[in-house]
């Protein structure tokens, strides 16, 4: 048991591969060595190809589907968590964690209260706290949500990765990687968002200045502003006192804030995310949470349907085998004469025995290996979809679990097929010959 | 010079599906290298007999001796080796590989037999191939004609070089011309390298021609010639 765990992850991954196939090997070298059964397979498969080729397009279709799948979830879960990356803990009003998380994280906003200027300081003179970022939700433009905040939190949210410059004016921009905005362009936000935006309630322009280089999340499409002009843009005050009306970022004066839905919080360790979660957790006042948290909730929730999933996947299996068992059957009565001669000519049993296995297993293997193919090529292709539609970076990858479902179907299959090469020997050789 | 097998025949019996006893044959003495004709009207039980004598009957009793193996006492398995080693079949309707050329039908032995004999099996159909005048075109079997299939047949039932040759109505399919040809091939080949020869057949012409005939009627030996 040490000795496994002291084994790199590959490593074990890969002995259970072996594992898996390793009957299917013992029997392939039991039936087969000192034989040359390939020149009659080859010969059999190309005489009946159309049927081989409906067979292995069969196994393909259903280890691909099985394989897209898992891979597509996991991606998922994979972008999702990529995508929250940068968003350590949000503070905001109390009320749906869930909520919050869509809003803050995957820009998906929805009415939510506000928090005020003294709990925004509290936050952000906090001694532990590092980036503390007020967001300002609620324009758009061409369908890219444009979002106020602080120069901070673009510099922390890009590491630091900006084209062009970091805005100096209130009226300045920095475009996402995928917002429908370049450098050097001038916009006027339309309030609201998507179908119900309005175009024409707004006249101040933006000019664009710079952009921030891709994080895999929904704010590769966002615009993000000078928090100060969307509160101005909405006729509020610019969270500033008269008398520094010059100023753009923190401080702000708790008198002139307008409020904020969340504040994204960035700590300057993990054991002071840790005790600013329970510092800003107050019934009826804040509420702090880690979405990274909310988010393996969630998919702890979806576990229950990835398992329902894995053993549908499992069921469609065992029925293709169950098929490709019952095709094998009636493939070998296809040239059970073949076999028969092969016999009265003085075969041994192992020699029928090899070719029928051979016969399967290259149907099975092909069927499995295209399968894989086509389960990558499946969750490649949902996942650019995806990715387009939500812009979470999600990337298609087979993995390992993958590999050991594929390696365990073929191995099983393998084995099965060995039935219907049997069940050919105990036909008795005459009467397949006279038939 | 390799000498054919004898072989012995004593109270064969064999029975078909429900019991009934399809052929009997108290005895039969053949002398190694003789060509004995089998003939007999339709259902006579010539198949029968000469499917015993390979090995492939079941249902089977007596015994059958080809020098000093005890066919019927052997297992399936033994008994395909002993087919793979010692003899050679021909049947009625071919029964190639109509998937694969010439060569490889004639060669197909190679495919199970030890390694050891396997080029000489090749060599031997190749050249086998040559003397019967078979076209070696690359194309499969399927498209050749029925005397080409035959003498493929031959071909193959000869090329692991064996003592016994046993064939079921072998000219059947095929028309005079081409059943005298192959009549001359199978007998030569037969001939000359000393051979036990086996035919069942309705052939007057292919029966004149051989050393010894058996004639059976209803599973049963009508007269010996
Ligand atoms: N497995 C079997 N069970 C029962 N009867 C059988 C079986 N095999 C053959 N027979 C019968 O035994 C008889 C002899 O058959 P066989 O094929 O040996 O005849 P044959 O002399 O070769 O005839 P043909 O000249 O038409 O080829 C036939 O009546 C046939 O129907
Ligand atoms: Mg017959």
């Amino acid at each position: 048991m040490d000795w496994w765990r002291s084994l790199p992850a590959g490593g074990q991954d890969t002995l259970i591969v072996v594992a898996l196939l390793l009957p299917s090997l013992i029997v392939a070298g039991l039936v087969l060595s000192r034989l040359t059964p390939w020149p009659l397979v080859r010969a059999l498969l190309w005489r009946f190809r159309w049927a081989n080729g409906v067979f292995v397009a069969l196994i393909a279709i259903s280890v691909g589907m099985g394989i897209g799948l898992i891979a597509q979830e996991r991606g998922l879960r994979q972008g999702t968590a990529q995508a929250a990356d940068k968003f350590d803990m949000i503070v905001s009003a109390p009320g749906s964690e869930l909520t919050m998380m869509l809003a803050a994280v995957f820009l998906q906003p929805s009415d939510v209260p506000l928090l005020d200027g003294e709990i925004y300081n509290e936050v952000t003179n906090h001694p532990r706290v590092d980036v503390a970022a007020p967001l300002g939700f609620g324009d758009s433009y061409e369908g890219a949500p444009v979002i106020g905040t602080i120069a901070d939190f673009v510099t922390y949210l890009s590491d630091d990765r900006i084209e062009g410059r970091m805005w100096q004016d209130p009226f300045e921009a920095i475009a996402g990687a995928a917002a429908p905005v370049d450098i050097g362009d001038v916009f006027v936000p339309a309030h609201g968002h998507g179908a119900s935006a309005d175009p024409d309630a707004h006249s101040d322009e933006y000019t664009v200045v710079g952009r921030i280089a891709r994080t895999g999340s929904p704010w590769d499409r966002a615009i993000m502003v000078p928090i100060e002009s969307v509160w101005a843009v909405h006729g509020l005050a610019d969270g500033h006192a008269p008398e520094d009306e010059e100023r753009l970022g923190p401080p702000y004066d708790a008198a002139y804030f307008p409020g904020t839905p969340a504040i994204v919080v960035r700590a300057e360790s993990l054991p002071a995310t840790y005790a600013l979660r329970s510092e800003f957790s107050r019934d009826s006042e804040t509420m702090a949470f880690f979405p990274g948290t909310v988010l393996s909730n969630l998919y702890r929730v979806m576990g229950d349907v990835r398992q329902a999933m894995s053993i549908l996947t499992l069921v469609t299996q065992m029925l293709v085998a169950a098929s490709v068992l019952l095709g094998l059957f009636i493939l070998s009565r296809l040239f059970r004469r073949q076999l028969a001669l092969l016999r009265a000519l003085g075969a041994p049993a192992r020699f029928v025995l090899a070719v029928v296995w051979s016969y399967a297993a290259s149907l099975l293997v092909t069927g499995a290996v295209l399968g894989l193919a086509l389960g990558y090529g499946t969750a490649a292709v949902l996942s650019r979809i995806v990715t387009q539609r939500t812009d979470i970076l999600v990337q298609a990858s087979i993995g390992w679990t993958e590999i050991h479902l594929v390696a365990a179907f073929l191995s099983a299959t393998l084995l099965l097929s060995l039935i219907p090469a049997w069940s050919v020997l105990r036909t008795p050789v005459m009467s397949a010959l006279r038939s | 010079m390799a000498e054919g097998l004898p072989l012995t025949v004593r109270d064969l019996a064999v029975s078909g599906e429900r019991g009934r006893t399809i052929l009997s044959l108290a005895s039969l003495d053949l002398a190694p290298g003789t060509a004995l004709g089998v003939e007999g009207p339709s259902g006579a039980g010539k198949s029968t007999l000469i499917y015993a004598l390979a090995g492939l009957a079941t249902r089977v009793e007596g015994a059958v001796t080809w020098g000093r193996t005890d066919l019927l006492s052997l297992g399936p398995e033994a008994r395909a080796r002993f087919r793979s080693e010692r003899v050679g079949l021909i049947f009625q309707d071919f029964l190639l590989f109509d998937e694969l050329g010439a060569e490889a039908n004639a060669a197909i032995l190679a495919s199970f037999t030890p390694r050891t004999g396997r080029g000489a099996i090749r060599g031997q159909a190749r050249d086998l191939l040559d003397r019967l005048g078979v076209p070696r075109a690359a194309r499969t079997v399927a498209s050749y004609s029925g005397g080409e299939r035959q003498r493929v047949a031959v071909a193959r039932a000869l090329a692991h070089d064996p003592m016994i040759v046993i064939a079921d109505e072998p000219t059947a399919a095929l028309h005079r011309q081409a059943a005298d040809a192959l009549t001359d091939d199978l007998l030569t080949a037969v001939r000359e390298r000393g051979r036990t020869l086996i035919v069942a057949s309705h052939d007057e012409r292919l029966l004149a021609r051989m050393d010894r005939r058996l004639r059976l009627v209803d599973g049963a030996l009508a007269e010996a010639a």
